[in-house]
C-alpha cells in the first residue's frame, strides 16, 4: 500500500512539473487509476485536496479532466461531495466551454447518484445521515447553478447540456408512472430506477411536493423558452434540444402532456422566430416529436390526437400521421368492440345512461377533447376546491346545481362532519398529505383557468397522478363539500361498507351482510373495469351498477359479488363526482399496487374515503339531484321504488317527475330478484368479466384475473350455468383465452374444495369437478386439430382424472369404424393424452397403458400404426411399463401362434403351399411398393380358384398381423425378443408364418446385421426356425452389405451346424474367391433354383470387392468338380452348366471362348468338356471356327484315348460339319475309320471334301484309301505314320 | 479535438462505406453502419435483390456474386464496391446493434429515413451519459457516382467539425457555410447518449 502511495506522490509531483497539458492529463489519468481504484480508502482523503488544486491550471484539457475526475470520485465516494462540488461550481463558470460542459455532465451524474442515495436512506431508515444531507445541499447548489446556465444566453454548447440537466431533474422530480419500487431498482434507463413515488409517502429530507413544484416551475421555464418572445432569440440547436426534451418529458410523464403540447403545437406553424438558417432541422425535430407523441399509447395523449394530426398535416406529413392514427384507432376499436360486443341486457341499459349523454361519451373516449362550456368552466374557477371532474360532466343542470351549492358550504361546516373513526385516519393523511396536495390543487385550479386547453389537461393530470396522490386531493376536497344531512335516504349503502364506520347520519336499518364485508379480498375482481376506466366509462357504467343493488342483500350474494362491489365503489350519483373519482381512482391503486408502497395501508384509506363520500352523497341527494335523475332510472328500479320496503321506516314515499325543490330522496327499495333474474344477472356479469380478458392482459393483470376468476367460478360450482359460461369462453379460443391456465385454476379450486368439504356431501364438488372436466375434454375433443396437445396437457396437469374422462380418451383412441379420415386426429390426440397420462400420472398408469395396448391390436390400420408407434417408441423405453408392454406383446403373439381353429388350420395345410410360394416370391416387392395387406389379399384372391375359402384365410392373416405388429415393433427396440419369435415360428400356422414373412424385410432391415442378439440367434437358431432364418438372412443381405460379423456367423453356422450351403447363399456376394471356391461344389449340389440364386450372388459380388468369381471362373470351377471326389451327382453339374449357358448375356461367347481355351489345356481334360463345347457351338454358331481349332488341338492330344470325350468329339464334329471335315481328315486313319463307323453319313461328304484338289495332297494316303478315293492297299501299313505326319504338320501350323 | 464519426446508410455498402473509406484515409476516427433490417444489393432484376444479413463478410458476398453472374455484377460496379469495402472492414454492421461500439460525436446519415431511424434508435437506448451526439443528414442517391460525391462532402463537413473548437457552439455556422458552398441541404439534430 505504501508503495502505491509513493507512486501516487511521485506522479502528482511529476504532473506539477510537467509543462505540457496533454502530458499532464496522461499523468493524471495514471494517478487517478491509483487513487480511485487501487487504494481509494487511504489515498483519496489525502489526494483529493491536491487534485482540486488543478482547477487553477491554465490548460483547459486539465481542467476538463478534473471535471471527469470529480465525477469518478463523486460517484464512488459520496463523502467527498462537499469537497468537490465547490470546484465543480467554479468549473461551471469556466471560460472554456468544454470544461463547463464536462462539469455539467459530471455534476448531473453525481446529482442523480446523491439523490438516489438520499431517497433510499430516507425511505428505508426514516432518517438521513447528516453528511448525506450536506451532500444533497451541495447538489442543490449545483442544480441551481446549472439552471442559471440553462436559461441564460451564454455558450450554446454549455446551454445544451444545462437544458438536458433541466430535463433530467424534471423527470427525476416527478413520479414515473411506470417506475419501480426501491427494492426493484435494477435500472430503468433514464431515471436509473429512481422514482419520485418512493418518497411520496414522506421523506425526512426530500419533499415530493416541493420537488414536484420545482419540476413544474422548471417545465414552465422550458416552455417559456419556446414561447414567442423568447423563441425569437433561440439558436437552432438549443431549440432542437428543448423540443426534444419537452417531447421526451411529455412521453415519459403523461401528466405534463397537456402543458407541453400546446406550446409545441403553437410553435409548429411559425418556426420563423427561431434564429439561424436551420429552420428545416427544427421543423424536422418538431415533426418527429409529434409523431413520437402520436404513437405514444398514453391515454392522456388521446385528446390531442386531432390537433397533432392537424399539425402534422400542415407540415406535409399528414399521410404518416394518418397511418399512425389508423393504426392506433384500430387498436382502440378492437378494445372497444371487445368491451361492448356482448350486448347483454344490462349493457344495453348502460348505453342510455341518465347522467351523460352518449355522444359526449364517445367524443371523450375516442379522439377530441371534450367541448366544454366555457362559462361554466370559468365559474368553477374561484371555487378552488378541485371540482375537477366537473369538466367531464357536461350535464349542465347537474353542474349548475352543484355550483349553486358549493360556494355556500365551502368552508366552515367541513370538519365537524367527519366521524371519529375516520377523523383519525384523516389526521394521519393530513400529517404528510396536506402540504403535498396543496400545490396540486392549485395546479388544478391553474389548469382550469386555462380554459379549453386546460380542461383536457385536468383529465390527463388526474389519470396520471399516482393514486395515493389523487386520493389525498380528493380527501382534501371533502371538507369543502356540504355535509350534515338531516336524514339518510339510501340506507342500502350503509350495508355496503364493511370496513368504514357507519356515519352517524346513516342509521343502519339493513343488517350488514357478512359477505359484503370482504371488499379487500374481492376488490381485485374489479380490475376489468377500473383498470382502463377513464372517467366517462365509469359514468356510463353507473346505471348498470345501480341496477343490481337491490339484489345485494338477497341470497344471490356469492354470484353477485362483483357487481355489488362495483356498486359500492362507483354507484355514487354524479353530483359528488369528486368522491366518485376518488373511489374509482382508489380502485386503481390496486392495479398499480406495484407503485404504491403499501397497498394494504392504501386500502384503509380507501375504505374510509368511501364512508366520507357516502356522507356527501346523502347531502347531495337531499338537495336536488335525485329528482333529476329519477325519470331516467331503469324500469326495475322504478318498480322497486313503488314497492316500498317495510324494513326502511325512514324511507320517504317514492317520487317521480322532475322537481327543483329539495325533496326527500326516494329510496331504492330492496326486492329480492327471482331466481331466474339472479341467474341471468350473474351469468351476464360473469360473461362481462370473462370478455374483458384482453384489457386485463394488456394491463398485465392476467394472472391475477385467472386466479380470481377461477375462485369465483369454483365457489359457485353448484350453478352449472357458471361452469358452462366459463367453458364456453375457454373453448371459444383455448389459446388466446389462456384456457389452459384458467381451467386448471378452476379444477384445482374445485378439487381443493372437494378435499376440504365435509364427509356428508363430498359428492357435489367431485361431481361438479368430474362433469366440468369431462365436458371440457369433450369440448376440446370437438375442436381438436392436428398437433394440438391441449387435451393431453389438460389431463396431465389436472389435479385428478376421473374414470369418466379416461373413458373419453379411450373413445378417442378407438373411433367407431367409418369416417376414419376425420378421426385420425382424434386418435393422435387420444394417444398423446394417454402418453402424458402414463408419464405424469402413476395412479392412472395401468389403466391408460391397457388402453394404449388395446389400440396396438386395433382393427384399423391407422389407429394401430399410431398406437404401435407410441407404445414402441415412447412408452417401451420407460422402465416402469416396459415389462407390461413386453408381456402384452408376447401374449398377443402367442395367442395367434397357438390359436388354431381346426377349420383354418386344415385349409392352411391344403392351400398353404401354393399361397406361401407366391407369397414368398412377391413379398419383397409388395412391401417395397407399400401395398397394404388388403390389396395383397385381392391379388391372391384372383390367383386362387377358391375365393371364398381364401377370404377367410386372408382375414386370419390380417388378424395375425394385427396381433403381431406390436411384437415386431418391440423387436426393433429390444433384439433379444427375436429369440421368442424364432422359437414360436416352428409351431406356427402357415398364416402366422406368412404374417411373419411379411414383416421380416422391414423388421430386420431396421435391426441391421450388427445386432449381437441377432447374431447369436443366427449362430444358434432354435429348431424349426430354419426357414425363418433363411428369410432373415435374405432380408439382411438384400441390397445392403452384410456386416463382417454376420458373414462370420453364417460361415460358422454352415461349418458347425448345418452344412447346408443354402444358408451361405445370402452372404455369397460378400465372400472372396478363395472362400467361394471350396464351397462351390456344395452350391452346385443344391436344387437348381437355389443354385441359380447362389450363382446370381456370386456373380453379383459386393460393391467393394467385385464379383467373387467371374463367369469364366464359374464355368472352370464347374468343370473342375469331380463327381466322386466332391460327391456331387454328375447330373447336377450338367444342370449347373446348362443353367450357366442359358444366361447368354452373362456367359457370352467371349467368356465361352476363354473358358474353352483354358479347359483344353487342362490335363486331364474335364469330363464335361466336350459337352460344353457342343453346347457352346449350339448356343453361339459363330464360335464354330474357334471350336474347330479346339477340335484340332484335341486331335493332337489324341482325344480318342479318352473314350467318353471321344464320343463327344465325334458328336461335335458331326454337328459342325462341313467345317469339321478338315479336322476329321487330320485324324489318323484308324480313328477316322472309327468316326466313319459311328457316323456313316459323314463318309460321302468327307470324301468329296478330301477329293478337292487343294485338300487331297494333305490327306494321308491311308485315309484316302479309307474314303475310297485311292485303291492302294500296301499303303495301308503306312497310314499310321502318315497320320502322325499330318498331325505334326497341323500342330506346327 | 478528436471526434468519433459514424457514417450511416441503409445497407452499409455504398454511401456509408464510400465515406468511411474516405474519412479513414484522411485519418479521421470513423465507423460505418446500416439501418436496414438486411443488407440488400441489387440483383438481376429489381424484384430479385441479393439479400444478406448484417455481419456477412464482404468477402463472402463478393464470392457469392462472382459465382452468380460475374459479368452483370462487374458491369454494375458491385464487385468493385465490395472489393473496396473488404479493404475497409470485414462486414457490414447494423446501427441498431452498435451499442457496444461506444458513443459517437457525429453521426452522418445519407437519407432522411435513415436519419429518422437513427434518432428513433437513440431515443430508445436509455443510456444516461449526458453525452451529446450530433446527427446530420444529407440526402445522397444510392448510386456509385452520387456516393462518391457524397463521401467527399461528408469528409469536408466532418473535417470542419473536427477543426472547430467546439462544434456545439458553431454548428449553425458550420452547417450554413457548408450549405452555401456546396448547395446541399443538410438537416441536423442533437441527441444525448
Amino acid at each position: 500500500m505504501a508503495g502505491i502511495r509513493e507512486q501516487a506522490v511521485a506522479l502528482l509531483n511529476e504532473v506539477k512539473m510537467t509543462g505540457e497539458a496533454s502530458a499532464k492529463v496522461d499523468l493524471l489519468k495514471t494517478l487517478m487509476e491509483l487513487v480511485l481504484y487501487r487504494d481509494p480508502l487511504s489515498l483519496l482523503p489525502e489526494f483529493v485536496p491536491y487534485l482540486m488544486e488543478f482547477q487553477t491550471e491554465p490548460g483547459s484539457p486539465i481542467r476538463k479532466y478534473l471535471a471527469e475526475m470529480i465525477e469518478g470520485i463523486g460517484m464512488k465516494h459520496v463523502d467527498f461531495v462537499p469537497v468537490i462540488v465547490p470546484v465543480l461550481l467554479s468549473l461551471l463558470q469556466d471560460a472554456t466551454p468544454a470544461v463547463a460542459r464536462r462539469a455539467i455532465t459530471s455534476g448531473s451524474n453525481i446529482f442523480r447518484s446523491v439523490l438516489e442515495q438520499v431517497a433510499l436512506q430516507g425511505v428505508y431508515s426514516g432518517q438521513v445521515e447528516r453528511r448525506l444531507v450536506d451532500c444533497w445541499n451541495w447538489m442543490t447548489c449545483f442544480k441551481d447553478a446549472v439552471f442559471s446556465l440553462a436559461f441564460q444566453h451564454g455558450n450554446d454548447g454549455v446551454r445544451l447540456l444545462a437544458l438536458k440537466f433541466v430535463e433530467t431533474t424534471i423527470l427525476l422530480f416527478t413520479p414515473d408512472p411506470n417506475g419501480l419500487l426501491p427494492n426493484q431498482q435494477s435500472s430503468d434507463g433514464t431515471s436509473r430506477g429512481f422514482n419520485m413515488t418512493w418518497i411520496a409517502g414522506g421523506h425526512p429530507v426530500l419533499d415530493a411536493t416541493v420537488l414536484g413544484q420545482e419540476a413544474s416551475k422548471n417545465l414552465g421555464l422550458l416552455l417559456n423558452q419556446l414561447r414567442t418572445p423568447e423563441a425569437s432569440t433561440l439558436p437552432c440547436l438549443v431549440a432542437i434540444v428543448i423540443i426534444n426534451s419537452l417531447a421526451g418529458i411529455a412521453k415519459k410523464r403523461p401528466s405534463m402532456f397537456g402543458r407541453i403540447l400546446p406550446v409545441l403545437l403553437a410553435l409548429a406553424p411559425n418556426c420563423e422566430p427561431i434564429q439561424g438558417s436551420q429552420i428545416a432541422s427544427v421543423i424536422h425535430e418538431l415533426k418527429s416529436a409529434f409523431l413520437n407523441l402520436l404513437k405514444s399509447n398514453q391515454p392522456g395523449a388521446l385528446p390531442w390526437r386531432d390537433r397533432l394530426v392537424a399539425a402534422l398535416r400542415s407540415m406535409n406529413v399528414g399521410d404518416i400521421a394518418d397511418q399512425t392514427i389508423r393504426h392506433l384507432e384500430r387498436a382502440v376499436r378492437v378494445a372497444e368492440r371487445n368491451r361492448t360486443a356482448k350486448d347483454t341486457r344490462v349493457s344495453t341499459k348502460e348505453r342510455i345512461s341518465p347522467f351523460v349523454s352518449t355522444p359526449q361519451v364517445s367524443t371523450i373516449q375516442v379522439i377530441a377533447p371534450a367541448p366544454v362550456d366555457m362559462s361554466l368552466r370559468k365559474r368553477s374557477l374561484p371555487q378552488e376546491n378541485g371540482n375537477v371532474q366537473s369538466i367531464d360532466f357536461n350535464e349542465v343542470s347537474g353542474k349548475r346545481s352543484r355550483h349553486d351549492v358549493a360556494p355556500i358550504t365551502t368552508q366552515g361546516e367541513a370538519t365537524p362532519v367527519i366521524p371519529n373513526g375516520t377523523g383519525n385516519v384523516m389526521g394521519n393523511t393530513a400529517a404528510y398529505g396536506d402540504h403535498s396536495v396543496a400545490p396540486l390543487i392549485s395546479a388544478f385550479a391553474t389548469l382550469l383557468a386555462q380554459g379549453e386547453r386546460g380542461a383536457a389537461s385536468v383529465q390527463i393530470l388526474i389519470e396520471s397522478l399516482t393514486p395515493d396522490m389523487l386520493a389525498e386531493i380528493v380527501i382534501a376536497n371533502m371538507v369543502h363539500l356540504p355535509s350534515t344531512p338531516p336524514f339518510t335516504p339510501e340506507v342500502n349503502f350503509g350495508a355496503n361498507w364493511g370496513l368504514g364506520p357507519i356515519p352517524p347520519s346513516g342509521p343502519p336499518e339493513i343488517p350488514v351482510n357478512p359477505v359484503t364485508s370482504l371488499p379487500i379480498e374481492s376488490a381485485p375482481a374489479l380490475q376489468p373495469y377500473s383498470s382502463t376506466a377513464d372517467l366517462s366509462q365509469d359514468l356510463r357504467k353507473d346505471p348498470r351498477r345501480l341496477d343490481p343493488r337491490p339484489a345485494v342483500p338477497s341470497d344471490g350474494v356469492t354470484v353477485l359479488l362483483t357487481p355489488k362491489l362495483e356498486v359500492e365503489v362507483n354507484a355514487v350519483p354524479p353530483p359528488v363526482a369528486n368522491a366518485q373519482t376518488g373511489n374509482s381512482n382508489l380502485e386503481n391503486t390496486l392495479n398499480v399496487s406495484t407503485n404504491s408502497r403499501d397497498p394494504r395501508a392504501m386500502f384503509h384509506v380507501n375504505a374510509n374515503h368511501r364512508s366520507i363520500g357516502q356522507s356527501h352523497i346523502q347531502v347531495k341527494q337531499e338537495l336536488k339531484q335525485e329528482p333529476l335523475q329519477e325519470p331516467k332510472q331503469e324500469p326495475i328500479e322504478l318498480e322497486n321504488r313503488v314497492v316500498s320496503d317495510p324494513s326502511l321506516p325512514s324511507s320517504p314515499p317514492p317520487q317521480s317527475g322532475v322537481s327543483t325543490v329539495p325533496v326527500p330522496s326516494p329510496v331504492i327499495t330492496l326486492l329480492p330478484l327471482s331466481a331466474e333474474q339472479q341467474a341471468a344477472l350473474s351469468t351476464a356479469s360473469l360473461v362481462r368479466i370473462m370478455e374483458n380478458h384482453k384489457t386485463i392482459a394488456a394491463a398485465g393483470g392476467a394472472d391475477l384475473r385467472i386466479a380470481l376468476l377461477a375462485r369465483l367460478v369454483a365457489q359457485s360450482y353448484e350453478d352449472t350455468e357458471v361452469l358452462k359460461v366459463l367453458q364456453k369462453h375457454v373453448l371459444a379460443d383455448y389459446q388466446a383465452h389462456k384456457g389452459h391456465e384458467l381451467v386448471l385454476h378452476v379444477l384445482y379450486q374445485l378439487f381443493a374444495e372437494h378435499a376440504c368439504s365435509d364427509v356428508e356431501q363430498p359428492m357435489s364438488t367431485s361431481l361438479a369437478y368430474e362433469q366440468f372436466l369431462l365436458s371440457l375434454a369433450q369440448g376440446l375433443r370437438d375442436k381438436i386439430s392436428a398437433g394440438d396437445r391441449s387435451l393431453s396437457r389438460l389431463l396431465g396437469e389436472a389435479p385428478v382424472v376421473p374414470m369418466s374422462t379416461l373413458k373419453l380418451v379411450e373413445e378417442l383412441c378407438n373411433p367407431p369404424s367409418g369416417a376414419e379420415s376425420s378421426k385420425g386426429e382424434h386418435v393422435t390426440a387420444g394417444l398423446t393424452a394417454l402418453w402424458s397420462l402414463i408419464l405424469q400420472r402413476p395412479p392412472t398408469r395401468d389403466t391408460c397403458l391397457k388402453m394404449a395396448l388395446k389400440c396396438t391390436v386395433h382393427e384399423s390400420d391407422d389407429t394401430r400404426a399410431k398406437a404401435i408407434r407410441l407404445v414402441a417408441n415412447k412408452l417401451y423405453p420407460l422402465k416402469f411399463v416396459a415389462q407390461n408392454i413386453e408381456d402384452f406383446a408376447t401374449a398377443s403373439l402367442l395367442s395367434v401362434v397357438d390359436h388354431q381353429s381346426g377349420d383354418t388350420a386344415e385349409r392352411d395345410i391344403l392351400e398353404g403351399d401354393n399361397t406361401v410360394k407366391t407369397d414368398l416370391m412377391n413379398e419383397d416387392q409388395r412391401v417395397a411398393n407399400g401395398v397394404a395387406p388388403m390389396d395383397v389379399a385381392g391379388d391372391e384372391g384372383a390367383q386362387q380358384p377358391t375365393t371364398a375359402a381364401k377370404n377367410t384365410e386372408v382375414l386370419s392373416l390380417s388378424e395375425a398381423q394385427r396381433c403381431m405388429s406390436l411384437f415386431f415393433a418391440l423387436c426393433t427396440k429390444k433384439h433379444a425378443l427375436l429369440r421368442q419369435l424364432f422359437q414360436v415360428y416352428g409351431r406356427s400356422s402357415k398364416v402366422v408364418k406368412q404374417a411373419v414373412h411379411r414383416h421380416i424385410p422391414i423388421l430386420f432391415r431396421t435391426i441391421g446385421s450388427s445386432s449381437q442378439e441377432l447374431l447369436q440367434l443366427i449362430a444358434d437358431p432354435p429348431a424349426g426356425s430354419e426357414n425363418l432364418l433363411l428369410q432373415v438372412l435374405h432380408s439382411l443381405t438384400d441390397g445392403t452389405e452384410p456386416s463382417e460379423e454376420l458373414i462370420a456367423t453364417v460361415k460358422k453356422l454352415y461349418d458347425v451346424k448345418f452344412q447346408d450351403a443354402t444358408y451361405l447363399i445370402p452372404v455369397l456376394s460378400s465372400l472372396s474367391k478363395d472362400e467361394v471356391t471350396p464351397i462351390f461344389p456344395r452350391l452346385v449340389d443344391l436344387s437348381n433354383e437355389k443354385f441359380q440364386a447362389a450363382l446370381a450372388r456370386i456373380l453379383q459380388g459386393s460393391a467393394h470387392t467385385g464379383p467373387a468369381l467371374t463367369p469364366a471362373e464359374v464355368l472352370i470351377s464347374l468343370h473342375g468338380i469331380d463327381p466322386h471326389r466332391d460327391s456331387v451327382p454328375l447330373k447336377k453339374v450338367m444342370d449347373a452348366c446348362a443353367t450357366c449357358l442359358q444366361q447368354r448375356t452373362v456367359f457370352t461367347q467371349q467368356v465361352l471362348a476363354k473358358v474353352l481355351n483354358q479347359l483344353v489345356e487342362q490335363t486331364p481334360l474335364p469330363l464335361l468338356f466336350m459337352r460344353t463345347v457342343i453346347q457352346a457351338v449350339h448356343s453361339f454358331p459363330s464360335l464354330e471356327s474357334f471350336v474347330m481349332e479346339i477340335l484340332s488341338r484335341l486331335v493332337s492330344k489324341q482325344i480318342w484315348k479318352l473314350p467318353k470325350l471321344w464320343t463327344g468329339f465325334l458328336k461335335c464334329a458331326h454337328q459342325t460339319k462341313p467345317k469339321s471335315f478338315h479336322v476329321l481328315l487330320q485324324l489318323p486313319t484308324a480313328q477316322l475309320e472309327d468316326a466313319l463307323k459311328g457316323f456313316p453319313s459323314l463318309k460321302e461328304p468327307l470324301a468329296a471334301h478330301a477329293d478337292q484338289p487343294s485338300v487331297r495332297p494333305t490327306v494321308p494316303r491311308s485315309s484316302l484309301v479309307l474314303l475310297g478315293l485311292c485303291q492302294d492297299t500296301p499303303a495301308a501299313s503306312n497310314s499310321t505314320s502318315a497320320g502322325q505326319e499330318s498331325n505334326t504338320e497341323v500342330s506346327k501350323q | 479535438m478528436k471526434l468519433r464519426h459514424a457514417m450511416v446508410c441503409a445497407s452499409n455498402q455504398n454511401r456509408s462505406m464510400e465515406a468511411h473509406a474516405l474519412l479513414q484515409r484522411q485519418g479521421l476516427n470513423v465507423s460505418s453502419y446500416g439501418t436496414g433490417s438486411h443488407v440488400k444489393l441489387p440483383g438481376p432484376s429489381a424484384r430479385e435483390p441479393n439479400v444478406y444479413s448484417f455481419g456477412t463478410p464482404y468477402r463472402v458476398m463478393l464470392e457469392d456474386l462472382m459465382k452468380k453472374d460475374p459479368e452483370l455484377y462487374k458491369r454494375n460496379g458491385l464487385l468493385q464496391m465490395l472489393k473496396r469495402n473488404l479493404g475497409v472492414k470485414e462486414a457490414p454492421q447494423r446501427w441498431q446493434d452498435n451499442a457496444a461500439d461506444g458513443t459517437f460525436d457525429v453521426v452522418f446519415t445519407f437519407e432522411e429515413r435513415v436519419f429518422d431511424t437513427v434518432i428513433d434508435d437513440l431515443e430508445n437506448r436509455e443510456t444516461n451519459l449526458m453525452k451529446l451526439a450530433l446527427i446530420i443528414n444529407m440526402d445522397v442517391k444510392d448510386n456509385h457516382d452520387e456516393a462518391a460525391i457524397g463521401g467527399k462532402l461528408a469528409l469536408d463537413l466532418c473535417q470542419r467539425l473536427e477543426q472547430a473548437d467546439a462544434w456545439e457552439d458553431e454548428i449553425d455556422d458550420i452547417v450554413s457555410r457548408f450549405e452555401k458552398q456546396h448547395r446541399r441541404r443538410l438537416m441536423y439534430t442533437i441527441r444525448f447518449y
